[in-house]
């Protein structure tokens, strides 16, 4: 997912400079899923992360509903801002069209606006990033479930994981800089892989 | 405030011919498939940043690049392509119609994002080509552990979100043995580490309440 989330952000950064920082959290802990610097500094991320289970923390002490926060945080030369991936309303139609609810429901979108923009602009570039990264995320999410799912069952299971993955490649055919993007396989590299998987799954020493 | 950035707040994919403007000072062999919605509606071949190839249902060629930029609904995806059976004989500039496209609003904004997306596959395209070009075994190496590390790092947060912490937890242990030394796969593990113990705090307290009641 990294590499879909890297690249559906690469779209947005040269038209909005002003973005330093986003990051995706999981609440109530603030576990990171992923995150993007623009200096490539990831250790940014962690004192997010610690803001995100902070506002937990504070919300659920006065009772109020976690599905509806937001933060704005801000600073000279910086905003920032932090949403739920998808609001209430949203999760709603999700679950509503026969969605898995539980990837987005408690996935925290942080992002760090730096320099001279305006309040408004920082509210209207954050919802295009919310949303073209969560269409990034759901169309990924849903394609390469299953091969997702094979291959972490897979890697969690094997004794050397990375020698695993050199199988895969070898026995697939598929060239590893394509297994880093499972959602972008073609219908007969998704066919390898599956096919593939199995046979490991079967006779993982002997492929 | 950056002079390009939209003050309108609409926001429009870019044309192809945004992609082919910006093509022309990379220089690149590209391949620019063409969607509305789910269905493919054409496609581009770029060489050394001009379209030399094009084919849409129906038509090929010239005619099939100018049918092709009247659509400024369709989403344009990059992919790689090498140079094949070229059928385009006129200059690009010569069979779309730029008037048009100067007038769509909010051209900088989708020219910048262009030259990013684009900037982005073609070093995603060296890595991958240093990767099967030479046989860099250290390279291919770092890749695979690269590969298993993120794969089972978003698993960790998948666990995590279905509510299942010790299979997180023994996912981000397992990511860490193939690659070490993340600072955000530490925090991860710290954090993951400080709940489950809050948990069976909190479960040992209710248990000690149950038993006094």
């Amino acid at each position: 997912m990294k590499r879909v989330l890297d690249r559906a952000l690469s779209e947005l950064t040269g038209p909005i400079p002003e973005l330093s920082a986003v990051v995706l959290s999981a609440a109530p802990d603030g576990l990171i899923a992923w995150c993007w610097t623009r200096d490539d500094k990831p250790e940014v991320a962690l004192g997010f992360a610690a803001l995100d289970r902070a506002a937990t923390v504070c919300l659920e002490g006065l009772g109020a509903s976690l599905r509806r926060r937001n933060l704005m945080l801000t600073a000279e030369d910086y905003y920032i801002s932090a949403w739920p991936l998808y609001e209430s309303n949203e999760l709603d139609e999700h679950a509503a069209e026969g969605n898995d609810g539980r990837l987005p429901s408690r996935l925290v979108i942080t992002m760090v606006f730096a320099g001279d923009i305006q309040r408004g602009m920082v509210l209207l570039h954050g919802t295009r990033i919310r949303l073209h990264l969560r269409e990034a995320l759901d169309r990924a999410w849903e394609r390469d479930r299953d091969l997702r799912t094979g291959l972490v069952e897979l890697l969690s299971q094997a004794e050397e994981p990375v020698e695993l993955i050199h199988r895969l490649v070898e026995s697939s055919g598929v060239d590893l800089r394509r297994l880093s993007r499972l959602d972008a396989l073609n219908a007969q590299e998704r066919e390898r892989v599956r096919a593939a998987i199995g046979r490991l799954r079967v006779a993982p020493l002997l492929n | 405030m950056a002079l390009h950035t939209d003050m309108s707040g609409s926001f429009r994919w870019p044309t192809l011919i945004d992609y082919l403007v910006i093509l022309d000072d990379l220089a690149v062999d590209i391949g620019l498939r063409a969607w509305i919605g789910a269905l493919e509606v054409g496609f581009v071949g770029v060489a050394d940043g001009r379209p030399v190839f094009a084919e849409i249902p129906g038509a090929r060629g010239d005619t099939a690049l100018t049918l092709l930029a009247r659509l400024p609904a369709a989403r344009v995806v990059p992919e790689a392509w090498t140079k094949a059976n070229p059928n385009i004989e006129q200059d690009w500039r010569g069979l779309v119609d730029l008037s048009s496209w100067e007038a769509i609003p909010g051209r900088s904004q989708r020219l910048a994002s262009v030259r990013s997306e684009l900037l982005e596959f073609r070093a995603d395209g060296r890595r991958g080509e240093r990767s099967e070009t030479f046989v860099d075994d250290d390279a291919e190496l770092a890749r695979e552990h690269k590969i298993v590390a993120q794969l089972l790092a978003w698993a960790a947060v998948e666990a995590y979100l279905g509510g299942d912490l010790e299979s997180a937890r023994a996912l981000i242990v397992r990511r860490d043995s193939v690659a070490p030394s993340d600072l955000v796969s530490a925090a991860n593990l710290e954090r993951l580490r400080l709940r489950m113990l809050e948990d069976e705090l909190a479960a040992s307290v209710r248990n000690i309440g149950e038993g006094l009641g």
